[in-house]
């Protein structure tokens, strides 16, 4: 196992092997490509380059292309409740929702200053949403979530998935051919979990790539080193690449 | 059946990105803006006038 943490440490690496198969990536990558206020963008941009010269299609299983349009709809909201903020007058007779719009405001701010890409959690998401409905009632919420996450974003989502090369893996419980090496089952994914102490969907691409014929991991999370350095058992030609 | 692989495609990331930018600089829906920025005097002037009690018959 190699840990790649350049552009042309990855172009060597590229070089030496055929990556058939196409690469792995997890939603720190996917996340990464998307937003211009992530630290990682320009980085996960000059990846996705080299990806599209050298024809390496990505591949993430069906949890990551979940959590990737979870994160994409809370960014979204993120921004729309900061634009809503900006021209809410400080009059307004619905404190809460001011006070809601004006702690995202401020976290994004705060977030913006340690250059890192800030968006609502789910608990916050559900807490203006709460807070809008009240307000001025559940159509002007759906108004508001259809200007800056709808139809016009989702409906376009198959396109923007070809035009990023992703590919999305559904995995059978000891599932082998084509893509793995041995059978990949939910009790080792469970185990990678409580080893290393880190969350399903990253226990699960963890597993996914031990157990894969994959040579190449991308990802932003640093989490992925201690995890395949302690305990996961890879091949020697395989390799993670550090944003 | 095998399904078509889908390949990156160059500059996709940073399109998507601006796409993205774009849609999250619009404006929020009016109707929206105006209810929240009600005031209570507004709120009260909204509501209809309560019957006088002099009308009554």
């Amino acid at each position: 196992m190699k840990f790649l943490r350049t552009l042309t440490e990855l172009t060597a690496f590229l070089e030496q092997h055929r990556l058939e198969l196409g690469c792995l990536a997890d939603t720190s990558f996917l996340y990464a490509l998307s937003y211009q206020d992530d630290r990682l963008y320009s980085r996960a941009n000059d990846v996705s380059d080299i990806l599209a010269e050298t024809n390496i299609p990505i591949y993430t299983n069906v949890i990551g292309r979940v959590e990737f349009i979870d994160l994409i709809f809370r960014k979204q909201i993120t921004f729309g409740a900061i634009e809503l903020f900006a021209t809410l007058s400080t009059n307004s007779t619905h404190r809460d929702v001011y006070n809601l719009l004006k702690n995202i405001r401020d976290q994004d701010t705060a977030h913006r200053r340690d250059c890192q890409s800030f968006k609502i959690s789910e608990g916050r998401l559900k807490d203006l949403r709460t807070a809008i409905e009240n307000a001025v009632g559940p159509l002007n919420w759906r108004q508001f979530c259809g200007q800056y996450a709808g139809s016009k974003l989702f409906s376009e989502w198959q396109i923007i998935e070809q035009e990023l090369g992703l590919n999305f893996i559904e995995i059978l419980e000891g599932q082998v051919a084509p893509f793995f090496k041995e059978p990949v089952t939910w009790s080792d994914m469970v185990q990678v979990m409580s080893d290393q102490g880190i969350r399903a969907p990253d226990a699960m691409i963890a597993n996914l790539f031990a157990k894969s014929k994959f040579k190449l991991l991308v990802t932003g999370d640093k989490d992925f080193e201690a995890c395949f350095s302690n305990s996961l058992h890879t091949q020697e030609d395989q390799a993670i690449l550090f944003l | 059946m095998n399904k078509k692989v889908n390949i990156p495609q160059k500059d996709a990331g940073r399109k998507w990105a601006q796409r993205l930018k774009e849609l999250s600089q619009q404006r929020p829906p009016q109707d929206l803006v105006d209810k929240l920025n009600q005031t209570e005097d507004k709120a009260k002037v909204a509501k209809p006038a309560a019957p006088q009690k002099a009308l009554e018959v």
